[in-house]
């Protein structure tokens, strides 16, 4: 899937989700994309087999509940088009609360999308968030750690090994970004689970968070 | 008309707990939004608010082509804007009912009690209760008669209104048949509704007068002193005796949505369709539908595919399914599947076939349509022998049935499933036993046939639903088996089922007999789905809600018997608590249906020839044909 065979165009297409759209689900979404490529009517690529579907890969599966502002997904036409028509052709078919950012055309280096992303960047607002940011995530000494259950295992997370650059930017308000994609992962909703373990937020505030992944880094940017 | 501006949302911490959050949400392409059209109406009128409800979840709701039509029916109307209401989940609605939270509109958010319109359709008779609880969850008053000038209009409609009486104390008016236009009359006149000098009584009565509308509040029904209907009674001189069936009569001229909408989250059936027709010419005794939306009325082929391309384009939807009540039965299947298959291997669409007829062509046109996939074939003989299926009328014979088994397994496919009624009218256990033989027969079909090509394993899936009498059907006068019985018969079949690569399923007993009492209810059973609702019942037609006991109490608490209702066999002359809805055939042809049942003898399709039941008065589709010789 890696290389860009002959009448085979791929672009990297970034969209944002605003809170009413935020709470589709992921597999949901991807389903959303296929039927606005549809309508949109462009010469998609398909996959081979028994059910050939239109090749479309996403850089990072979101959460439900989470927002996105400039989140990439890669799709293959058979025909070159120009990137702004494609934008506004996908603009003009997405139901609201989704809008397409920016589309390129990639030309060289071409990797699948999953493979290139290592960190994103969030914004999240919640109840005292900030606050309890500056006084105990801050504070090093004071330890910070969620666990999570799947499949029988359970697994620890050190939630300061997955972040870098976390900021304060309002009593209620932080950034940071964190590692993503394959490799090491760290899902928004445990670093916020791991401020409620140690009672710095409360359980409610961490549900009632506004979430926004704001970036996702890929390699090579 | 009330037009107030009480916009709610949902906390991000319930979102963020419940299932599918996404299905509360809305903002679905091609979902209509005219807060904007609104404003600018208010000012010279405000905008009339018709909420339409689903008495189940979202999921459900919304792969239902009646709220499709409608839907758009409705919001081509400028003065009007249709919004849609499902019941939410058990997850949200324990929240909803803590925190006091109203039922609200999918598109704008809106509680139910501010809408001018509510209005729901009837499906399935146990979405009853959940027809109560959303009127509850969205503060509207349960009963007609407790609704005053400030209360919207509570509508019901849909394929089970040929017998409305249950509900008759919950609802103001019914839309007896196709909804499509009698809607525009009803919207029409309540424009002229003044709520300051007209009462919603008087309102209600100039409803009563339009062809096909029925107000329940009006008529009163009398019982004898051992519980049967006796008769209904007239409140107000000028309200119709019977209340007539209205259907669309040219299909091709009728509304069919274009822009459906597009759902965010999966749905049941998540797809474009196509309606190829109404009605049905078989005229199976047992079936509600192929009485009730008779005459048969197609749709020509250059239109369905017009109306195919259209959708396909307009939703993104990469699967198109073909509805109708029997699609083998259209009469130009082959020319509109090869125009439909052309476009579709054109545009990656998959065509989605429901059960044909078991002839030749329609295995050529599933080689056709899944090239490469063979999933399982679906064949409804209903009942195992054919003296049984002369009584219902059920034109397929063991030969049709093998036949065609012989040309699927050779055809590659290995799945078969199978559907038969167990409890039917005149029954015994040889015709139970009958399908355990052609069950029999149809493996030994395949182990011929393997002799020939090695063939895959063959999976029979053998399903059996219990007869229901059903309202406006030749054996409305019929018993319904009792739960025993149909223990009995059930656990017969499964005895003599034991074949490898045979799975048998079949429907709950409990169900299907609350079901019967409903299905044939009177006003009294009114109070009984209140009672059913008031201790808790809600989605009862999911099993994991369904509680017997609740039924049978509310039942016994009413002083009322589950068998007087479903078991008892009724005389030919007993009056029906429904016969004043007038379903489009008479009671002359029904009774003559039933009695040629008795006999064994079979009607032919309406096709082939008239048997005069009673719908040539709407002088429309497969009627027309007979109308020249019926002259002479």
């Amino acid at each position: 899937m890696s290389q860009v065979k002959q009448n085979e165009y791929r672009y990297r297409i970034f969209y944002a989700r605003s809170e009413i759209a935020a709470f589709t689900a992921h597999l949901d979404l991807l389903r959303l994309f296929q039927r606005t490529l549809k309508r949109a009517d462009f010469p998609m690529a398909y996959t081979q087999g028994f059910n050939p579907r239109p090749i479309m890969e996403f850089a990072l599966p979101i959460g439900v509940g989470i927002e996105t502002r400039m989140e990439p997904f890669d799709v293959i036409l058979t025909q070159m088009l120009e990137a702004q028509n494609i934008k506004n052709k996908l603009n003009q078919n997405l139901p609201n609360g989704i809008e397409i950012m920016k589309v390129e055309l990639l030309t060289k280096d071409i990797k699948n999308v999953m493979s290139l992303v290592y960190a994103a960047e969030y914004e999240i607002e919640a109840e005292n968030l900030g606050e309890a940011v500056e006084t105990y995530y801050f504070d090093v000494s004071k330890p910070l750690i969620v666990s999570r259950e799947r499949k029988g295992k359970t697994r620890t997370f050190i939630i300061r090994e997955y972040i870098k650059d976390m900021q304060v930017l309002n009593q209620n308000r932080i950034k940071f970004i964190s590692k993503a994609g394959s490799q090491a992962n760290l899902r928004p909703d445990l670093f916020l689970k791991s401020l409620v373990n140690v009672e710095q937020i409360s359980k409610y505030a961490a549900l009632d968070a506004i979430i926004i992944r704001k970036k996702v880094y890929l390699k090579g940017d | 008309m009330r037009n107030s501006k009480k916009n709610y949302t949902y906390p991000r911490a319930v979102l963020r707990q419940v299932e599918n959050p996404a299905q509360y949400l809305g903002n679905e392409w091609n979902s209509i939004d005219k807060s904007e059209q609104m404003d600018h109406w208010s000012k010279k009128q405000p905008m009339i608010r018709f909420g339409f409800c689903f008495p189940d979840v979202y999921e459900i709701g919304m792969s239902n082509m009646a709220l499709r039509i409608l839907y758009d029916v409705i919001n081509q109307r400028e003065d009007t804007w249709c919004e849609r209401f499902f019941s939410p989940q058990g997850d949200l609605r324990a929240w909803m009912q803590k925190e006091s939270f109203p039922l609200i509109s999918i598109e704008s958010k809106t509680p139910l009690s501010e809408y001018d319109f509510v209005g729901f359709t009837l499906q399935y008779e146990l979405s009853f209760p959940t027809i109560l609880d959303m009127l509850h969850l969205g503060n509207v008053k349960l009963h007609s008669l407790a609704r005053d000038e400030t209360d919207p209009i509570v509508i019901g409609g849909g394929p089970i209104v040929y017998n409305p009486e249950p509900l008759a104390d919950f609802f103001d008016l019914f839309i007896i048949g196709d909804g499509e236009e009698i809607i525009h009359e009803v919207i029409d006149l309540y424009q002229t509704w003044n709520r300051e000098q007209e009462s919603r009584e008087s309102f209600l009565l100039r409803c009563a007068k339009i062809d096909g509308i029925y107000v329940p509040r009006f008529y009163e029904a009398e019982y004898y002193s051992d519980g049967k209907f006796k008769n209904i009674k007239k409140l107000e001189p000028e309200v119709p005796a019977k209340i007539n069936k209205r259907i669309v009569r040219d299909l091709n001229k009728a509304n069919i949505p274009l822009n459906p909408i597009v759902p965010n989250t999966s749905i049941v059936h998540d797809r474009a369709y196509i309606e190829l027709f109404r009605g049905c010419p078989r005229g199976c005794r047992f079936c509600q539908a192929g009485m009730v939306y008779r005459p048969t009325r197609e749709r020509e082929v250059d239109l369905l595919v017009e109306q195919a391309q259209q959708i396909i384009a307009a939703t993104g939807y990469d699967q198109l399914g073909l509805l109708s009540l029997s699609t083998g039965d259209y009469s130009e299947l082959e020319k509109l599947s090869e125009k439909l298959l052309e476009f579709c291997n054109e545009k990656r669409v998959n065509l989605s076939l429901p059960s044909l007829r078991l002839d030749s062509f329609s295995f050529e046109l599933m080689e056709k349509v899944s090239k490469t996939r063979k999933t399982g074939l679906t064949f409804a003989p209903e009942a195992g022998s054919q003296r049984l299926r002369d009584i219902i009328n059920k034109d397929i014979s063991e030969e049709d049935l093998l036949d065609a088994a012989r040309i699927a397994f050779s055809g590659g496919w290995h799945t078969i499933k199978l559907y038969f009624m167990l409890g039917l009218p005149f029954e015994t256990d040889e015709d139970v036993l009958a399908i355990a033989d052609l069950v029999k027969k149809v493996l030994d079909i395949h182990r011929e046939e393997n002799l020939n090509k090695k063939l895959r394993k063959p999976q029979i899936h053998v399903s059996t639903s219990f007869f229901i009498p059903k309202a406006w059907t030749p054996f409305q006068w019929q018993s319904q088996i009792s739960i025993t019985k149909m223990q009995e018969k059930q656990s017969l079949l499964a005895n003599n089922l034991r074949y490898r690569g045979v799975k048998y399923f079949w429907h709950e007993f409990e169900n299907s007999t609350i079901q019967g009492v409903i299905s044939r209810g009177d006003r009294k059973i009114g109070k009984v789905i209140e009672d059913v609702w008031r201790s808790g019942g809600w989605l009862e037609s999911w099993d994991e809600n369904f509680s017997y006991e609740r039924w049978k109490n509310a039942m016994d608490e009413n002083n009322l018997s589950i068998d007087f209702y479903t078991s008892r066999k009724r005389e030919l002359d007993e009056d029906f608590p429904w016969d004043h809805i007038q379903a489009g055939v008479t009671k002359e042809f029904l009774i003559h249906e039933y009695e040629k049942a008795e006999k064994g003898l079979i009607t032919t399709e309406c096709r082939e020839d008239c048997h005069y039941c009673g719908s040539m008065i709407y002088q429309t589709g497969v009627c027309l044909s007979h109308v020249a010789s019926q002259a002479k």
